[in-house]
């Protein structure tokens, strides 16, 4: 009896408590224990240079930034005309005198008009914002995806002044696992806009940096499931995006504002970077998604798409690119998508989410409102 | 029942629930999929033919009484570690121990096949 014990049973004991041992330390390191997912100590080396673009114009570009508004000045019709106006060019003349040779002017006197109304901002409604510096205008459509299903989006026109009021927010102490709702995130930081970002807590590799922080500079691999396309947000509200694998994160200029680390990229220049068949690692090819491009410097298009709904499941990344360069953008950007797309404006959710639940994720991309300032503080 | 029967019917009833495991797993994963849940059943369909061979061919014999108890824990440990990885997949999680059970089939393979090795050195001689 003792020798069966000694030569069968305990060995399968010692296995069985050593499998079980193993299985479930691993998916507690997975699911359970928490431990911080970014670079402790960053020294950076800022020697990368931007990418030379082409001396061609993008393919829709767009005019420069909207100037802020001044409303202050209006111009009324009360200037008084002395006889010291000027004569230009504009000036009606209307005929020489024979006698003096002297040249009667005769000034046109503006008519008196009443004066602009000053706008007061900020203009908010269901689908729009304005303020001096941040225009927010989005729009629904409805697109019929490759499997015949249509699939509701929502088109964001974003024009700001300065990239700064473009802000992204991690959540609270950027363990793998802090995570929270975006619509949380967005009332805690009095957002008047928010969606999801990447979700970089999800993977130990990728380059990020946030709001000029670099916060992780570890690169991914050509060969990590969600491949290794970075976006990078500089501070002149320009975009370039890189391949993580031939850049050391350290590197990266010191005007990079943020740096993003999901993808793949969607279009570069005008071009599609997608085909039909890519994907992001195993995923379905239909599925909720949220996209960033540029028209130009400080003029976004962020699209997100709903899905994984019973009367709509999403578009493929080839779709996304394609929706993305009907707009107009010069470069186009895949963020985290899936549960996690969620579109945040003036209080509420706007997509409909898997479940009808929104997803905790790391991070966020925000604007703060005009009105809600007070709350965070002046800007 | 024949004793080379009885592994027989077990791994297969094993290798159906694998296999089923994945189908489902895969089907509440919102069309997430994953190669090694996919394929998790395999190293068991594998042993299964093994213990097919065995009970079809009685001249073919398992080299000592341990190899039985060997052949197990490496295609339970395989098995195992498919699972996790597929499950880690899906659910886009991580870990960097997951490896431990890949290293422990990697162990009991080798055993199993150095029993089969020795049993010929020993034949041998």
């Amino acid at each position: 009896m003792k020798k069966q014990f000694l030569s069968f049973i305990l060995p399968i004991l010692v296995f069985c408590i050593g499998i079980i041992g193993m299985t479930s330390f691993t998916l507690l390191d997975a699911f359970i224990l928490d431990r911080p997912i970014v670079d402790e100590t960053i020294i950076r080396n800022p020697t990368l240079t931007r990418p030379q673009r082409g001396t061609e114009a993008p393919p829709s570009a767009d005019s420069t930034p909207t100037a802020p508004v001044t409303t202050k000045t209006p111009v009324t019709g009360d200037t008084p005309v002395t006889g010291d106006t000027p004569v230009t060019g504009d000036t009606p003349v209307t005929g020489d005198d024979p006698v003096t040779g002297e040249v009667p002017v005769t000034t046109v006197i503006p008519e008196t008009t009443s004066p602009p109304p000053v706008i007061e901002y900020p203009i908010v409604s269901d689908r729009y914002y304005k303020d001096e510096n941040i225009e927010i205008t989005i729009e629904e459509d409805v697109m019929i995806n490759k499997n015949g299903v249509a699939t509701k989006l929502f088109y964001v026109d974003l024009k700001l002044s300065d990239i700064e009021y473009l802000r992204t927010f991690i959540a609270t102490d950027r363990g793998r696992y802090s995570k929270d709702t975006v619509a949380n995130m967005a009332k805690e930081n009095a957002a008047i806009f928010a969606i999801n970002g990447d979700y970089f807590t999800f993977r130990e590799r990728g380059i990020v940096y946030r709001n000029y922080e670099a916060i992780r500079v570890t690169s991914r691999k050509r060969s990590d499931p969600f491949g290794d396309d970075a976006l990078l947000l500089m501070a002149d509200g320009d975009f370039f995006m890189i391949d993580e694998a031939q850049v050391d994160g350290s590197t990266l200029p010191l005007d990079t504002y943020q740096c993003f680390s999901f993808g793949p990229r969607l279009l570069e220049y005008g071009d599609m970077m997608v085909d039909e068949n890519d994907e992001v690692g195993q995923s379905a090819n239909s599925n909720p998604r949220t996209a960033i491009g540029i028209i130009s410097p400080l003029h976004y298009k962020i699209v997100v798409s709903e899905g994984r709904l019973v009367d709509g499941d999403g578009l493929t990344l080839f779709e996304l690119a394609g929706v993305m360069a009907r707009l107009g953008c010069r470069d186009a950007y895949n963020l985290d998508g899936g549960s996690s797309t969620t579109l945040y404006f003036n209080g509420e959710v706007l997509n409909e989410l898997p479940k009808d639940k929104e997803r905790e994720v790391s991070d966020c991309i925000f604007i703060n409102g005009y009105s809600y300032s007070e709350e965070v503080g002046e800007r | 029942m024949t004793r080379a029967k009885k592994p027989l019917i077990i791994y297969f009833g094993m290798t159906v629930f694998v296999l089923l495991f994945g189908i489902v797993y895969t089907h509440f994963g919102y069309g997430v999929t994953s190669p090694y849940m996919s394929y998790a059943f395999l190293p068991l369909a594998l042993v299964t033919c093994f213990h097919f061979v065995l009970a079809a061919f009685p001249a073919v014999k398992l080299p000592t009484r341990y190899s039985h108890m060997i052949l197990a824990f490496f295609s339970t440990a395989i098995t195992l570690y498919l699972l996790i990885k597929g499950i880690l997949e899906i659910a886009g999680a991580y870990s960097r121990y997951d490896v431990m059970l890949l290293y422990t089939a990697i162990f009991f393979g080798c055993a199993f096949i150095g029993c089969y090795v020795s049993q010929y050195y020993t034949k041998k001689q």
